[in-house]
């Protein structure tokens, strides 16, 4: 009887599942017409070094100060060379030239370092007008000033940030509002080939480790920029006392007192909130603000993370990506406490089947909406006749997740992506490539060409976007904008460290979306910045549809909240 | 055999319900599909793909099973086949791979006859597998045709309930959870004569999952209540304390909610009791499995069977490090060091490069050298320590444990009088700081440090240390007893008292910190 049953639902499902329409497609594939070629090589071979399975990384930023986002991707190679023949090659710098091209400029300017790339972060640490490079490694990390002449100057041995450990990802941030970015830098675990051990998957095959077979996690480290350059100021500011196997980091101010905190996304140990508590001194609430461990009380893999208002109520929230059979996992800010949402997104059955690495919260259609999207891919290989891609048993689709309002969001088909291009993706960097309004996406891929998403979203309303500077042309990360339009308010951070071992554009951006005729928002009625310390100035009305700088101090100062 | 043939075409259309099973470069599933079938015989069952990478235990466990599925088939009995059909998908879900299992439980589902004893358990089973898999919707399907005819069971209304929660309905888990509360009872099928008595399950889980439920919709006070009931039913529940601790801090009551959460530390959810649970335990197969199995009986104290399986273990891989390594562990927590060196000495023959075998010798020389009565042969063992200590630092410069034992060695071989102790406590001191600065988790780390900052005279350095350790741990008595001491050294009698109150409360019932704070009182009241 039941077979029956069974057999009859079979033979009615193919009359009921009508081909759909084909979605249009948000996203289109653009790397190689751009001449973006590059491949993040994880020199992964016959054995299972754990470093292979977790790069790389991408910043978008100006380098050359022509208002054009470059791009940087890191670059892996041999974790252990005497096992391969093959070459290192380097890190790559692409010159944005703006007709839809770039030029490889790697060697001008100065910043092929040929280390174990991991990640990248972005900032104009020294205040001179022009953006510097930090580039972490499977050994000493890089820092790269920019000398304002389209080439770099290698200043790590200089400052002493030659940190042999494992890096990942980093963020430029000004953590005691003195102007200058000092420097927060995570590490991972303590790892070596001789430290390597055997593991096998859920299928018994060799395979790679999950962190925790290492039992090494390693301290992050924090450097302050003074007069004489970096100082190591790690034990100085308490951020020794907790730590895990570092991978993300989001930074903004959480509990809105003026100051900017620090967010790590540890994987599969608690992740950490290093919450300013001012004079340089850190303190980790993670597990009391309820954002160390998920709503089970669980450490999750935490790779991606990004403090972004998502319910727009004018505090930062948090949201990280996890391995396969987690969540990815939303907490809710309410007055400074975290609360595992995650059911309240309608994104958590879809992650649940995926490793999620890098991500962004962005409006991509203008809508007014934030949407969001997730770069995924396998840390563990899918047995041959599960995989989503034959040559690759770690790649994995990407996913977009449409903003239909609130905190809630529901996944676009295909990722978004004509063909939706399968990868084993890990950063993902977010910013207006093309200067035409809406976010662009550039992504690497372990093994596989690195991608570039070229936003062709049909458009639902308009935009506006800012750059957010101090008195010497520089960026001022942590920055909160807000615009006010008729009867509404929106807040975005003009901050480039979120997603996973990546930098993003630093400008702030807002899809205005529609009025209540249907007709574009054309301009808002008033533009206000809080800058790192808490002070607000107004900067009045503008127009939409222009990236605007907005400079400190030019503006008309505002009561605290 | 007679009734092969009328299997073949249902199970067929079974599988071809499952869509593509490889995905190709352009495109691919949302979902990835059941796995492809073989053509073996008249049952289809599941084809893993190549197998010659797999544990070689669990590939012949899987093959001894579709044996039986196949001499099943020849008595042509089709319950005889269903039966067999899902053990094979025992064997697969309890080695992890959940997509197979799936598939094995979907096809005993489908030829055994309604009624038959465990039927309802195979869907349950499979729900299972496909949240272990992360396909919620297709959990939830399952799992929701489960849950109305496996009422008794709890652990089938939890897992109901979680898929719901992950699929974001809330109500629908509330109503699933407050079935599982309802259903603490073990039996799979009240009809079935030979099925295990039902009997009533006195665990928390239910009640801390539906708190979570009613934590999300902001219904605090019954959310406690529920938790602080789960509580009463077992007094050592992470998930419980956890969840107790934000509702706690939502309310502003931090001092509790600290304390809630030190305990809450290390949650994961537990499910009630699963009665196929002892059977899929006793399916787990491979090396991995067994080196936990291992693991576990050396923890429990059940010192022969460890050793016994671990004797069959060297037969078979003579010079597996970790074999040799947990042997010596073996025969160390035996007292046999003579015996444990002997296997640490193969185990380093066998991989001169693992730095964790360095470190095992380093502290069995130890041993040895601390057994010694005749100096000269203390030395020597101290020296040896030092070598291999040495050599673990050179190995894994980057991680602190090796440094932690190097440390150690410098500190054992301070004699009485020794001119060279206070140059020898400053090696030690320097290599423990190094040790800690590169995230060295030794617990016995802090006290070592927070000893030599003492001897060394360090005393402000040893009490900020201490108050650095009670910080770190807040949930770990020892690290407030250490500062507790470090006050007293300083004479801040009353200080000393609070931190040793605040062990006490960390571990209420421990008779060793009870034992210390009264100690403690006796030597501050003195003292005054």
């Amino acid at each position: 009887m039941v077979l029956l049953f069974a057999l009859a639902s079979v033979a009615a499902c193919p009359q009921e599942t009508a081909p759909a329409p084909a979605p249009t497609p948000w996203f289109r594939e653009a790397a190689t017409e751009a001449g973006l070629v590059h491949t993040y090589r994880s020199g992964a071979g016959t054995g299972f070094h754990f470093p292979e399975v977790m790069g790389g990384g991408v910043a978008l930023f100006d380098y050359d100060g022509d208002g054009l986002l470059d791009v940087y991707l890191t670059q892996g190679g041999e974790l252990v060379p005497e096992e391969h023949d093959a070459e290192a090659a380097p890190n790559k710098l692409f010159r944005n030239l703006g007709n839809g091209k770039f030029e490889d400029v790697t060697e001008a300017a100065g910043v092929g370092h040929m280390g174990y790339a991991m990640g990248v972060a972005c900032g104009d640490y020294d205040r001179d007008g022009d953006v510097d490079l930090y580039v972490t490694n499977v050994g000493p990390n890089v820092l790269f000033r920019n000398e304002g002449n389209g080439t770099f100057k290698d200043m790590t041995e200089e400052y002493g940030l030659a940190d042999p450990r494992w890096g990942t990802s980093a963020a430029f941030v000004d953590i005691n509002n003195d102007k200058d970015l000092d420097l927060f830098s995570v590490n991972n675990l303590g790892w070596s080939a001789v430290t390597e051990v055997e593991c096998f998957n859920y299928y018994g095959e060799p395979d790679y480790c999950s962190p925790n077979n290492y039992n090494a996690p390693m301290p992050d480290v924090l450097y302050s920029f003074g007069r004489t350059g970096y100082q190591d100021i790690t034990s100085i500011a308490g951020v020794n006392l907790a730590f895990g196997n570092g991978l993300g980091v989001a930074v903004g101010d959480y509990d809105l007192d003026g100051d900017i905190d620090i967010y790590v996304a540890n994987d599969a140990t608690p992740n950490v909130l290093w919450t300013n508590e001012g004079r340089d001194k850190f303190k980790d609430l993670g597990l009391i603000k309820g954002c160390a461990v998920n709503g089970n009380g669980t450490p999750e893999a935490g790779m991606g993370v990004q403090f972004v208002d998502v319910d727009q109520d004018g505090d930062l929230d948090l949201y990280m990506t996890h391995l396969r059979r987690e969540t990815n996992t939303f907490y809710l800010n309410t007055r400074g406490r975290f609360k595992d949402r995650t059911s309240m997104t309608g994104t958590s059955n879809t992650s649940l089947m995926f490793t999620g690495f890098g991500m962004g919260f962005q409006d991509l259609d203008l809508d007014g909406k934030l949407d969001l999207y997730v770069v995924n891919g396998a840390v563990q290989a899918w047995k041959e006749n599960e995989r989503f891609l034959a040559s690759d048993p770690y790649a994995e689709p990407n996913h977009l997740f449409r903003g239909t309002g609130g905190t809630q969001f529901e996944e676009v088909p295909g990722g978004g992506v004509a063909g939706n291009p399968i990868a084993t993706s890990r950063g993902a960097a977010f910013g207006d490539i093309d200067n035409d309004g809406d976010i662009d996406i550039v992504i690497a891929n372990r093994d596989t060409p690195t991608s570039l998403l070229i936003n062709e979203a049909p458009r639902q309303g308009s935009w506006i976007g800012f750059e957010v500077k101090g008195s010497k042309n520089n960026h001022v990360p942590g920055s909160r904008v807000e615009v006010r339009f008729g009867d509404q308010k929106r807040f975005r951070m003009a901050e480039p460290a979120y997603s996973y071992l990546s930098s993003n554009d630093p400008r702030a951006h807002f899809g205005l979306g529609r009025d209540g005729e249907g007709k574009d928002v054309a301009k808002v009625d008033e533009v206000i910045v809080r800058w790192p310390g808490g002070n607000e100035e107004s900067f009045g009305a503008m127009d939409a549809g222009h990236y605007h700088v907005l400079i400190q101090g030019r503006g008309t100062a505002v009561g605290k909240e | 055999m007679k009734n092969s043939a009328r299997l073949l075409p249902l199970l067929a259309l079974l599988w071809s319900a499952s869509g593509p099973a490889i995905a190709q470069d352009s495109h691919a599933p949302a979902h990835p599909a059941h796995p492809a079938t073989a053509t073996q015989g008249a049952v289809q069952l599941p084809d893993i793909g190549k197998t010659d990478r797999m544990d070689p235990e669990v590939v012949a466990l899987i093959h001894s099973m579709e044996g039986k599925v196949r001499e099943a088939e020849a008595t042509g009995d089709l319950q005889a086949v269903g039966n067999a059909v899902a053990e094979l998908g025992l064997a697969y879900e309890a080695n992890t791979m959940w997509t197979p299992a799936s598939a094995c439980y979907a096809t005993a589902y489908a030829l055994l006859p309604e009624g038959a004893r465990f039927r309802d358990a195979w869907l349950y089973r499979r729900g299972a597998c496909e949240h272990a898999l992360g396909n919620v919707e297709l959990a939830v399907e399952l799992l929701g045709k489960a849950a109305p005819l496996l009422t008794g069971t709890a652990v089938v209304q939890a897992r109901h309930a979680q898929a719901l929660y992950d699929l974001g309905d809330l109500q629908g888990a509330e109503a699933a959870w407050r079935a599982a509360i309802g259903s603490e009872l073990i039996s799979w099928n009240k009809a079935d004569e030979n099925a295990r008595p039902a009997k009533p399950v006195s665990i928390p889980a239910s009640r801390v999952g539906l708190a979570q439920i009613l934590w999300e919709q902001d219904r605090i006070e019954e959310a406690e209540a529920l938790l602080r009931e789960a509580l009463s039913l077992e007094g050592n529940y992470p998930h419980a304390y956890y969840l107790l601790g934000q509702i706690l801090a939502d309310q502003g009551r931090m001092e509790e909610a600290e304390f809630a959460l030190a305990r809450g530390k290390g949650a994961y959810p537990v499910l009630p009791p699963d009665p196929h649970g002892a059977l899929l335990a006793s399916m787990r197969a491979g090396y991995g499995n067994r080196m936990r199995n291992i693991e576990i009986a050396m923890q429990e104290g059940r010192m022969p069977e460890a050793v016994a399986e671990l004797d069959k273990m060297l037969v078979e891989r003579p010079a597996d490090h970790l074999v040799l390594n947990l042997a010596a562990r073996a025969q160390m927590m035996s007292g046999q060091l003579g015996k444990a060196l002997d296997f640490l000495q193969r185990s380093e023959t066998a991989d001169p490069t693992e730095y964790q075998t360095k470190i095992e010798l380093t502290i069995l020389y130890l041993n040895l050298a601390g057994a010694q009565q005749v100096p000269a042969n203390r030395a020597e063992m101290l020296e040896k320590a030092r070598v291999k200590s040495e050599e673990a630092v050179q190995l894994a410069p980057l991680l602190g444990s090796p440094y932690y034992y190097r440390g150690l060695v410098e500190l054992s071989s301070i004699a009485p009088d020794d001119p060279q102790g206070p140059q020898r406590m400053q090696a030690a001191l320097n290599l423990m700081q190094h040790a800690q600065l590169l995230g060295c988790q030794d617990p016995q780390l802090y006290e070592q440090l927070a000893m030599l900052y003492a001897r060394t005279g360090k005393l402000d350095a040893m009490l900020a240390f201490a108050q650095e350790g009670a910080q770190k741990s807040p949930e770990n008595p020892g690290a407030w007893m250490f500062l507790a001491r470090a006050y007293f050294s300083m004479n801040n009698g009353e200080k000393a008292l609070q931190a040793a109150n605040r062990a006490v409360t960390v571990s209420k019932n421990d008779p060793q910190v009870l034992a210390f704070l009264e100690q403690l009182r006796q030597a501050v009241q003195q003292a005054k």
